[in-house]
């Protein structure tokens, strides 16, 4: 699905808010590396999407209506077999139906579950002054307690890119701490200016998270993605 | 320091013997039993010798279990099959134990196996790192912080003097940037904190008690809402004694500096006739400063310096001599500070440079040498000497200073000396003295503020330091000073203190400046960002009155300035005061329509100086307000002149009825607003032209001191442990 179908869809709701899924498809299409997120209607779909994707994955309920997943119960995570992913898709569904009654419910997202690498995030924001403004930093709980972050203006020249990266002060993370490996920092450069093309190519888009994303000794992955829309095309 | 509790007792024997076999660090096992020893909580554990014994301990800890193999033959447990981890059953364990000892059995048929160890598995609570490590200058310290990785790279961590109280424990949880996180953000439980307090106040005791413990190591650590558990222990030994510092008694070091400041003879050893000697400038100084005792040339080859009698020596002087000041060759001092000793002198002001700073560390040592064998406390070396206003006493080659003034000033280098003279005479600053403290191989600055402390004359002391040689001591007399008069303190060299080679994450964490931050914090200490901060801050300090609460008003002509003046307030740690409404429409009635009440209350430009006095005057009278920041704009209408005349005299009238408030006022204009700012000092009123951020500066430092010396309660002190 690129992003015109998702807007269009989300425009017919009455939307702003892409659904996880129509944020990843359209953000995949672009070639930004996303964790591979399908939607599943039934049990069997959700069983047959991870033995695609591989064990263990992780399960979300898809919702235009549920912002907060996790607190409606309508998050599984590490699930590592079939008759696991089974059992938490009719879970999330009880559960989300529960707790949003009226809920348009498009399903459950399945994705593999990423491995854990260095926790990173990027976002996009639409500064009044400004215009499209990329944000990166380390990612996290502790993100906004310590404003680990660097700003630049969209359109964003590889060089920008690079000078974010090693503004942040956690850019030691991703250059091997303590024994462990070095980050594939050239993937974090690309991410951002992939990240800085969408946005541009997309004016649409007024806001844009990928939190966290993942940094491995080989690639990068957006293991999570939202995306707002503007009030009007 | 040490308590020899009944911990130290069981654990001491043990590093001892293990720094006697010439080892660095504990091993696992030593490690859990000082663990155990100290109640610092660690994964529980035990050995079984058969699967229902495995089981039996498994439901003891609770579920899941890592099971081991135990054989002193099998170094390589994981590559002999013989770990399993996750256990979460009954029949897991009993599984894993017969697995264990088939893998072992196969991989090693000669191994003899002692059992299968099973060990809690620690996992989910919020990861935390309590370390300790040994500071050079201030010996033990505990250290805390949040994450694993993170707190390393961000370096989110505070620093504590060891041993540690329960409530200086649970400050520390709130000194660091994650504190939010400790209780409980998305989603997650609070942690315990009385837990956590108690595994620093157990490191801290532990590290008191035993010197052989150079750094420790726990982490990470833990935290839930039930408790803590220490999943990874390190500690790491020295077999070097902890430094000996010279102690004196407080009665002792009085003694001795009151016969400095307030001597009734001064000896000048090296005294000269002649113009332009170090020797002749202090003649001069003394006598031009107008020092009502007696003083003493002593030059063998002179008969007469300045119209007084000269003496070969110290030794034929025939009147009570309370300091010698030396302007003599470095290489005469040993043989001069002898005769001071055999006279009975007992202190001294040792001018000359060519010791330690220039690598003759061997002379300062024969120096130190003498000086204890005589009992005779000494200045410098390597100094410009010092002034002491309430006796007019300017025992110094610098030009003579005479302004008296509640302010006494140190500095450890000459130069940082001669910045603070110039400063005091540009701004008219009153001191009570200025010393120069150069090497510090004898009396430094715990010995001059214990002096200050009981001394009428000063209310306020700033110091220029570039180390410490005793930071306890420092800290010790600082903190009680501090409580009575506000200790400003200007610590150089920021981004080299403390680079000793760290062997620990707690070590390496400690390696920079924070260490000082935090203990002059922690011990009331006001620290200066700069050297024009540090005499400012002298300025001011003692100039503002101590504010009754945390309620800052801004009042300003200037919209411009105000959201200036606004911004400085926070980066200070101010409070704006959130208007209340009737004093809200209180302000309105002053000003035009178009004017904003709330918080700064913006009177517009155009005002006449009525609607400057009037609102001033409210917010006076206010009870409410604590504190008053004032921001002018030059007009004809209300010229620089007539604003500071009204402010002086609104704030006079204001005294005259008891109401005492820190009022700092920012001028914007042109040149004129200098004289007012002048003009506005001279009326007790910290006023600072072409800057917004200056007077709210002196502001904020006067309320970091107030909240420290426990003048403004208990949310002063909560707003400085969130202002770190």
């Amino acid at each position: 699905m690129t992003l015109a179908i998702a807007i269009a869809r989300a425009r017919s709701e009455g939307r702003h808010l892409l659904t996880e899924v129509e944020a990843k498809d359209a953000l995949a299409a672009a070639d930004l590396p996303v964790v591979t997120t399908r939607l599943a209607s039934t049990a069997d779909e959700a069983a047959a999407i991870a033995r695609d994707v591989g064990y263990p994955v992780v399960c979300k309920i898809t919702s235009p209506d549920i912002v907060h997943k996790s607190d409606v119960g309508g998050v599984r995570v590490a699930l590592a077999d079939e008759a696991a992913v089974r059992r938490a898709f009719d879970e999330i569904l009880a559960a989300a139906q529960a707790a949003v009654p009226d809920a348009r419910i498009h399903g459950v997202a399945v994705q593999r579950m990423a491995p854990a690498g260095v926790e990173l995030i990027v976002g996009v924001t639409t500064d009044p002054q400004f215009g499209p403004v990329i944000m990166f930093g380390t990612g996290g709980v502790l993100v906004e307690l310590f404003r680990d972050v660097a700003f630049r203006v969209v359109p964003l020249a590889p060089r920008d890119a690079r000078e974010m990266v090693h503004e942040i002060r956690g850019v030691k993370l991703l250059q091997g701490f303590r024994g462990q490996p070095a980050c594939d920092v050239a993937a974090v450069e690309r991410l951002l200016c992939q990240v800085s093309d969408f946005v541009e190519a997309n004016p649409q888009v007024r806001e844009l998270d990928l939190n966290p994303v993942f940094a491995y000794p080989e690639g990068v992955t957006a293991v999570d993605a939202r995306i707002v829309l503007s009030e009007e095309d | 320091m040490g308590s020899g509790s009944g911990e130290a007792a069981v654990v001491r024997p043990l590093l001892q013997a293990a720094v006697a076999a010439g080892r660095s660090s504990l091993g696992a096992h030593e490690a859990r039993r000082v663990c155990e020893a100290n109640g610092i909580p660690v994964p529980q554990e035990g050995v079984a010798t058969s699967p229902e014994q495995a089981v039996l301990l498994a439901e003891r800890f609770g579920y899941p279990v890592v099971a081991k193999v135990v054989s002193a033959q099998i170094l390589h447990k994981t590559e002999a099959g013989g770990v399993r981890v996750g256990l979460r059953s009954a029949a897991e364990v009993r599984a894993a134990y017969r697995e264990i000892l088939a893998s072992a059995g196969s991989y090693a048929p000669s191994a003899r196996v002692d059992g299968v160890l099973v060990q809690q598995m620690v996992s989910g609570g919020l990861e935390v790192i309590v370390g300790a490590t040994t500071d050079p200058t201030f010996g033990k310290l505990v250290a805390f912080g949040v994450g694993g990785v993170l707190v390393e790279v961000l370096r989110d961590v505070t620093f504590r003097l060891a041993p540690l109280g329960h409530a200086d424990a649970l400050g520390m949880l709130d000194s660091i940037a994650a504190a939010p996180v400790l209780a409980g953000v998305r989603g997650a439980a609070p942690v315990n904190r009385e837990a956590l307090a108690s595994l620093l106040v157990a490191v801290s005791r532990l590290v008191a008690d035993c010197p052989e413990l150079a750094e420790v190591d726990l982490n990470p650590v833990l935290a839930d809402e039930r408790g803590v558990v220490a999943v990874d222990a390190r500690f790491l030994l020295s077999s070097e004694p902890p430094p000996v510092h010279q102690r004196f008694a407080r009665e002792e070091i009085l003694a001795s500096m009151r016969r400095l400041l307030r001597p009734r003879g001064v000896a000048v050893i090296g005294a000269s006739a002649e113009q332009g000697k170090i020797g002749n400038s202090v003649m001069r100084n003394l006598v031009d400063g107008g020092y009502g005792g007696e003083i003493y040339p002593v030059n063998p080859r002179a008969q007469e310096i300045l119209g007084r009698r000269a003496y070969a020596s110290v030794e034929e002087i025939p009147g009570e001599v309370d300091v010698a000041v030396f302007a003599i060759p470095a290489k005469l001092v040993p043989g001069a500070l002898e005769e001071v000793g055999r006279k009975g002198i007992p202190t001294a002001v040792l001018i000359p440079s060519g010791f330690a700073e220039t690598g003759n560390a061997e002379l300062q040592a024969q120096v130190q040498e003498v000086a204890r064998r005589w009992g005779v406390r000494f200045l410098g070396p390597n100094i410009y000497g010092f002034y002491y206003t309430p006796e007019k006493l300017c025992a110094t080659f610098c030009t003579p200073y005479d302004v008296k003034g509640p302010v006494a000033l140190s500095s450890q280098s000459g130069g940082i000396g001669m910045a603070i003279l110039g400063f005091a005479r540009s701004a008219h600053l009153g001191v009570s003295a200025i010393v120069g403290l150069g090497n510090k191989a004898d009396v430094d600055e715990d010995d001059l503020l214990t002096f200050f402390e009981e001394d009428d004359a000063t209310s306020c002391i700033a110091m220029h330091m570039e180390d410490l040689k005793d930071g306890r001591a420092f800290l010790e007399v600082a903190k009680r000073v501090s409580r009575m008069k506000p200790v400003i303190v200007l610590k150089a060299g920021r981004t080299s203190a403390g680079a000793t080679a760290a062997r620990s994450h707690t070590g390496a964490l400690a390696g920079d400046d924070k260490v000082y931050d935090d203990l002059f914090r922690a011990a009331g200490v006001v620290r200066a960002p700069g050297l024009r901060d540090m005499l400012e801050y002298a300025r001011c300090l003692p100039m503002l009155p101590t504010p009754a609460g945390e309620h800052v008003v801004i009042i300003t002509g200037a919209g411009g300035s105000g959201v200036l003046l606004s911004d400085a307030c926070v980066d200070n740690g101010l409070s704006l005061m959130t208007m209340p409404p009737d004093l809200d429409a209180a302000f309105r009635q002053f000003i035009p329509p178009f004017g904003a009440a709330g918080n700064p209350v913006d009177i517009t430009g155009g005002e006449p100086p009525s609607t400057y006095r009037a609102t001033i005057e409210l917010a006076l009278e206010d009870e409410r307000v604590h504190s008053l920041v004032i921001g002018y704009w030059h007009t004809i209408i209300t010229p620089p002149m007539v604003f500071a005349e009204l402010l002086a005299d609104v704030v006079e009238a204001a005294r005259a009825k008891g109401i005492r408030k820190p009022v700092v006022a920012s001028l914007a204009g042109d040149v004129e607003v200098e004289a007012a700012c002048e003009a506005l000092f001279e009326h007790g009123i910290p006023a600072y032209p072409y800057t917004t951020e200056t007077p709210v500066a002196v502001l904020g430092a006067k309320y970091r001191w107030a909240r420290a010396a426990g003048l403004l309660g208990d949310r002063g002190a909560r707003q400085e442990s969130d202002g770190s």
